[in-house]
């Protein structure tokens, strides 16, 4: 039996190519647009995971990239309001594709008392200290790579040295708060740099305080900075939030440039689907005439030509947003961008988001020939057919 | 229609537009219907018959004059009205049948009843009793590409006669169809006229078609010349200029 439903869907059929070719495309480009919109859903997620935590960087006041004295922590630690402080030095290489770096960080046996979401059970720590070898990743990374617990792996150091290192991958480090990190021993790094001639002695290049309080976060950090005034290498202390901020306005407008890509993408789909939109409705002209003088009103008509418009926006936007979903819900790692946070996430909303904006264009596309053929009288369209 | 007519024009007028152009499609034609006859209107080209059938089945409004339909005046009618007006009251048949290619004969047929408030089980009976009366019942599963030219226009008749509507017009219903064709048809539409006692109201250039209708009406350049009876006396009045 005949409803709008079926009615839809049979006129979909009627010139199958180029409804399938304009679902594609728009599924393709919900698919980017859904990617897209994950960028600064990611970053704000990044911030915003820092914000609740009580964590302090510590950077040399010179500049961020100068290095500092890792027994700093010591002197730290005995500063009230401190909870813990680790050393983090860090060490960019490679595993199998040169061009996709990690970013490894060495840290002493203190770390999961900074990052206790590390490591809640305690395992980690435990595993650790059985071999000087020990790696730890954050779960997109170990997806992404394909390791697995116990495996053996050399990493190759971009550094000047060239360092290859090899590690036994002991455990993965389930908070989601840390998708990419690739943490290692310290000494087991300064023992390598040591052997491979490097000058430098037990350096950091930042170091991560833990508070007591989080009322007490921005007093630590004044104590932090007063502290070290006087010494060889001055502070500069902010809380994770911040430094992360930072971090993410260091790589420039990139909040401006997605949303720049995101409308050049809507601007194309729309452009293409207004272009089939209008084909089909030039053609369909005279059933348009016919609909009319068997009595179906303006507005009957243009809701078919509408529902056919959205159907078309649903298919290409599920295929595209659930692709995205799909392949992006569990994480994508950013690589070595962000001192390793980076980690893209596409979340169920914003697939929905792009879901809803694939429809809304879809429908838009069809605004000027739909309106178009229904404002012609029936008389007028039929004279067209004749 | 308490006088006996199904459509009544009055010194109806209609004038179209074209850039700087008036075209006097329609000229103070006034003609009336009794109930339940087969009429045709005949002419030339450019006489105005489509004009008129398209003041009777409301898809146009005249410049002036009075067009009353089953007994509705139609002038005061906005194009919402008479859009629901047409849906129950009218029925049509095309010269190039104008079926929607992408539904089958049923599918065509039930497309008006989707107007209507019938159930799913209503609607399927009455498009079967339609296609029954056009004799095409095993056909109803098929497309339009897959029937004749005479077969397609069974289904558009039907697809004007399901709704039980008040009148049916036909627009050049044999124009586009082969000798035998076109007098199966006409012999349908005159069964139609007589066992349901429809109206109907037919354009034709065909000469066979004025042994099938009661009445004629012959327009020249937009002005009535002249009425005569077809097969059959009729009863339908009309006025010339």
């Amino acid at each position: 039996m005949l409803n709008t439903l079926k009615l839809i869907e049979r006129n979909m059929r009627r010139n199958l190519r180029r409804t399938v070719l304009t679902v594609l495309t728009i599924a393709v480009a919900t698919f980017t647009f859904t990617v897209l919109i994950s960028v600064p859903a990611s970053m704000d997620r990044l911030v915003s995971d820092a914000a609740t935590g009580l964590r302090l960087v510590v950077n040399n006041k010179s500049a961020p990239w100068e290095d500092l004295p890792a027994r700093y922590c010591g002197e730290i630690r005995a500063l009230p309001d401190a909870a813990a402080c680790v050393a983090m030095t860090g060490w960019v290489a490679t595993y199998r594709d040169v061009s996709d770096p990690i970013q490894a960080f060495a840290v002493g046996p203190e770390n999961p008392d900074v990052f206790p979401d590390y490591d809640p059970t305690g395992e980690l720590r435990a595993a650790a200290t059985k071999d000087r070898r020990a790696a730890f990743a954050g779960g997109v990374l170990m997806k992404k790579e394909g390791w697995k617990t116990g495996q053996l792996i050399t990493l190759h150091g971009t550094d000047a040295g060239h360092l290859n290192l090899s590690f036994i991958v002991l455990g993965t480090i389930k908070s989601k708060h840390y998708p990419n990190a690739f943490v290692i021993r310290r000494d087991y790094l300064m023992e390598a740099r040591k052997a491979a001639g490097y000058p430098d002695g037990d350096i950091a290049w930042f170091l991560m305080v833990r508070a007591e309080r989080a009322d007490r976060l921005s007093a630590l950090a004044r104590k932090i900075d007063d502290h070290f005034r006087n010494s060889d290498y001055q502070t500069r202390t902010v809380t994770e939030s911040d430094a992360l901020s930072s971090n993410l306005s260091a790589v420039g407008s990139i909040r401006a440039i997605i949303v720049a890509l995101g409308v050049v993408v809507i601007v194309t789909v729309l452009l293409i689907a207004a272009n089939s939109a209008a084909m089909t409705v030039r053609e369909r002209t005279a059933e348009v005439a016919i609909m009319r003088a068997l009595g179906f009103d303006r507005e009957a008509v243009a809701g078919l030509l509408f529902g056919e418009c959205a159907a078309i926006g649903l298919i290409g936007g599920l295929i595209g947003s659930v692709c995205a979903w799909r392949l992006c819900s569990g994480g994508l790692t950013l690589g070595a961008a962000l001192n390793g946070n980076g980690a893209l996430w596409v979340t169920g909303r914003q697939a929905f988001a792009a879901l809803a904006t694939a429809v809304a264009v879809s429908l838009v596309s069809g605004v000027i020939p739909i309106l178009g053929v229904v404002r012609i009288s029936p008389a007028a369209a039929l004279r067209r057919i004749v | 229609m308490g006088n006996g007519y199904s459509v009544e024009l009055e010194h109806v007028t209609r004038i179209y537009k074209r850039d700087e152009f008036e075209i006097r499609a329609l000229d103070d034609v006034t003609v009336k219907v009794r109930k339940g006859h087969f009429v045709g209107i005949m002419g030339p080209s450019g006489s105005g018959k489509t004009t008129m059938l398209n003041l009777i089945a409301g898809i146009d409004h005249p410049t002036s004059g009075r067009v009353a339909v089953g007994g509705e005046e139609l002038a005061g009618m906005k194009e919402a009205q008479l859009a629901g007006w047409r849906a129950r009251h009218i029925g049509l048949v095309f010269q190039f049948y104008n079926l929607i290619p992408v539904l089958t004969a049923f599918e065509n047929v039930e497309l008006p009843l989707l107007l209507t408030a019938l159930r799913k089980t209503d609607r399927r009976s009455h498009v079967q009793a339609a296609l029954n009366a056009v004799g095409l019942a095993d056909r109803i599963n098929h497309y339009p590409r897959q029937l004749s030219g005479g077969q397609e226009q069974r289904v558009a008749i039907a697809r004007a006669i399901v709704t039980d509507p008040t009148i049916v017009v036909a627009d050049e219903p044999t124009g586009d169809l082969d000798a035998q064709s076109a007098e199966d048809i006409l012999t349908l539409l005159t069964e139609l006229n007589r066992r349901f006692n429809k109206t109907i109201v037919m354009v034709t250039h065909d000469a066979r078609a004025e042994r099938y209708v009661e009445t004629v009406f012959r327009l020249d350049k937009g002005v009535l010349v002249g009425v005569e009876s077809g097969r059959a006396p009729g009863v339908a009045t009309a006025t010339t200029n």
